[in-house]
């Protein structure tokens, strides 16, 4: 059953969850963000590997206390749910982009008006 | 060889599309101004991107840095601040250019600067609040209970922009926010470096300009939001 469903979920978004795992580590390394925040991101990432490597157990646990009685996973879900993981590093990877950019320009902006003042 | 620190004022005021009143605002500012004798202080205008005449307006009366593009007033008060640490100033006060503040207030900030020994002078339009709107009372009471929760300083007028720095304070507070955000990060930076805060009660001057320049709800949610984010992510 190398091929299941669950285990092809798995393997769809194993690549993305360690790629994230590293590029937190990377940047937290870089000194690119804070330890607090190397926390909180990994902590996340973590819970979600977590979930999908479980994600078969978590779907009997449910089921068997009765929480849910929705069908077993599709092939449509298991594309689904792989492209909402790889959505989510999208926007998380943007975010920090984003983020590093706005710091850049600011300094930029920054600097210039300094130095315009110096020159004059 | 280091230059000496000196005994100067830089008196700091972002500004972004002010055209309509920032002549005034200046002018009124000059003439407090004279009024100290032997204190040497500097208008510093930040026009943070301005697309109207507000810096062409500002030259006239005070030294403009000139952000080519508009980031915000935390990063328009960094600038300014960047600028008295870099050109050696005692002091700074920073003051809004919208004329809420009166200038009458920005001599009480420098006085109690300069003959006391308070690194951070926050001037509180909630110890006088006058006639401020109720929306605005709650809103600064808000911001200033989640400021001494989350920052752990406690004041009464978190957002107010009229602020007095010690050359330690400079030195020490580096504010990386750009938006609103900057007036409870500077204290909870002061907070940090340990800084001795003191707050003067000011009279806000609420006209309908100034009304719709300052802070609205949804910036008011935008601090909430980045106080909490500051503090998980320890700036």
């Amino acid at each position: 059953m190398l091929f299941n469903k669950y285990n092809v979920l798995i393997y769809l978004t194993a690549p993305v969850l360690i790629l994230s795992l590293f590029r937190i580590m990377d940047n937290y390394k870089r000194r690119k963000i804070g330890s607090k925040s190397t926390i909180i991101l990994l902590a996340s990432w973590i819970v979600l590997t977590t979930g999908l490597i479980f994600n078969k157990y978590i779907f009997d646990v449910i089921r068997s206390s009765k929480l849910s009685d929705s069908t077993p996973l599709s092939l449509y879900d298991v594309i689904q749910i792989s492209l909402i993981v790889f959505l989510i590093y999208i926007t998380f990877r943007h975010t920090f982009k984003i983020e590093e950019l706005k710091g850049k320009v600011t300094k930029l902006n920054q600097e210039i008006a300094l130095k315009d003042k110096q020159k004059r | 060889m280091s230059k000496k620190v000196l005994d100067r004022v830089a008196i700091i005021m972002p500004a972004f599309n002010e055209s309509e009143v920032i002549s005034e605002t200046l002018r009124n500012i000059k003439k407090e101004l004279k009024k100290l004798d032997e204190i040497k202080t500097d208008l510093i205008v930040v026009n943070d991107g301005s697309s109207d005449e507000t810096y062409e307006l500002a030259k006239k009366y005070s030294t403009v840095l000139n952000h080519l593009v508009n980031m915000g007033s935390g990063a328009a008060t960094r600038t300014g601040l960047e600028y008295a640490k870099r050109n050696k100033y005692k002091y700074a006060v920073t003051i809004d250019a919208d004329g809420q503040h009166a200038p009458k207030d920005l001599v009480k900030i420098i006085n109690k600067l300069l003959n006391s020994k308070f690194d951070l002078v926050v001037g509180s339009r909630m110890l006088k609040p006058g006639k401020m709107p109720i929306n605005r009372k709650f809103g600064n009471n808000l911001l200033s209970i989640m400021t001494t929760i989350f920052m752990g300083v406690k004041v009464s007028d978190s957002q107010s922009g009229l602020k007095g720095f010690s050359r330690k304070a400079i030195e020490k507070i580096d504010i990386k926010t750009n938006g609103f955000e900057f007036c409870s990060e500077i204290l909870w930076k002061a907070g940090r470096a340990n800084l001795k805060i003191v707050e003067i009660p000011i009279n806000a001057i609420y006209t309908t300009y100034s009304l719709g320049k300052g802070q609205t709800s949804i910036n008011a949610l935008r601090i909430i939001k980045s106080i909490i984010t500051q503090k998980l992510r320890d700036v």
